[in-house]
């Protein structure tokens, strides 16, 4: 079952890195936020495989951990991104009444 | 019946990872915001229930199985709010859902860069006047130009579905009230 975990792990680092790649060359702040909350829940798949990989079930307790920490995390960058979009259309329109 | 959890598990494994590739890939490679979304949840769905899946079928009648559970509920419950906040997000701060422009030509890349001081919705305008006109027009101006139209967009989404996010209320409210004497745009 080794490679089989292995495997598993490998994809999910790839997929890591390519969104890390994403994250950096994002053109919007949007693409930013997904890249980090895709990063996040694979970490979290991540984990899980690495706890039967090493054979170590307390991995789990931090994979859940971790999913947690990442959804609220994600939930505050969007408040505060999408109040600034909001603002910022205001501030259109009051540019466009002068 | 060992051999069979543990192929049963490989193949929940293995197809995980692919999906869980594939959609990384995606990530990378779909030519705009919305259709990355579409790669990224791809990865929240179908990778990660496939790989927790396969991993429950591992854990045997111990703890272990029950916390993958609750990982897999967790990851069930928050994935959808997190990629529904991100979306309406993006949707309010005017982020272009086109890729491709009138004549049918694949756009570069989103113009809007929410990282620097430009006004939010300026791809309106960029996409049309400016990509011929090689970026002359200033900030100000693209935001003159788009104002309006951002207002009547903001008034017919109103008007198209009345349980808007609270953020949205206010500003929408107040858009609606402007542009009430201008014909609305597209009304879906």
């Amino acid at each position: 079952m080794e490679w089989v975990y292995f495997g598993t792990s490998i994809a999910i680092l790839v997929t890591m890195v390519l969104a890390v790649v994403r994250g950096l060359i994002g053109p919007t702040i949007f693409d930013r936020v997904l890249a980090v909350n895709m990063f996040g829940t694979k970490t979290v798949l991540f984990l899980a495989v690495i706890s039967f990989l090493s054979g170590r079930p307390d991995f789990l307790d931090l994979a859940l951990a971790y999913a947690l920490i990442n959804f609220i995390g994600v939930l505050a960058v969007l408040l505060f991104f999408q109040s600034r979009g909001v603002r910022r259309d205001a501030e259109a329109e009051r540019e466009a009444d002068k | 019946m060992d051999l069979l959890l543990d192929i049963a598990s490989a193949i929940l494994l293995l197809t995980g990872g692919f999906f869980v590739f594939v959609g990384g890939f995606g990530v990378m490679r779909m030519p705009e915001f919305f259709t990355r979304m579409h790669a990224a949840s791809l990865t929240d769905t179908g990778g990660a229930a496939l790989i927790l899946l396969g991993l429950m079928l591992q854990g045997g009648l111990t703890l272990v199985p029950f916390k993958l559970a609750a990982i897999f509920l967790f990851l069930f419950l928050t994935s959808p709010t997190a990629s529904y906040a991100l979306a309406n997000a993006a949707l309010l701060s005017g982020v272009s859902t086109a890729c491709r422009n009138e004549t049918g030509a694949p756009l570069p890349e989103n113009e809007v860069d929410s990282a620097d001081s430009k006004p939010a919705s300026k791809s309106v305008a960029k996409t049309s006047a400016s990509r011929t006109s090689g970026r002359k027009t200033t900030a100000k101006q693209a935001a003159e130009q788009a104002a309006p139209k951002a207002a009547a967009r903001k008034a017919s989404k109103k008007a198209a579905k009345k349980p808007a996010g609270k953020a949205a209320k206010k500003p929408a409210r107040k858009a609606a009230k402007k542009a009430a004497g201008k014909p609305a745009g597209k009304k879906s």
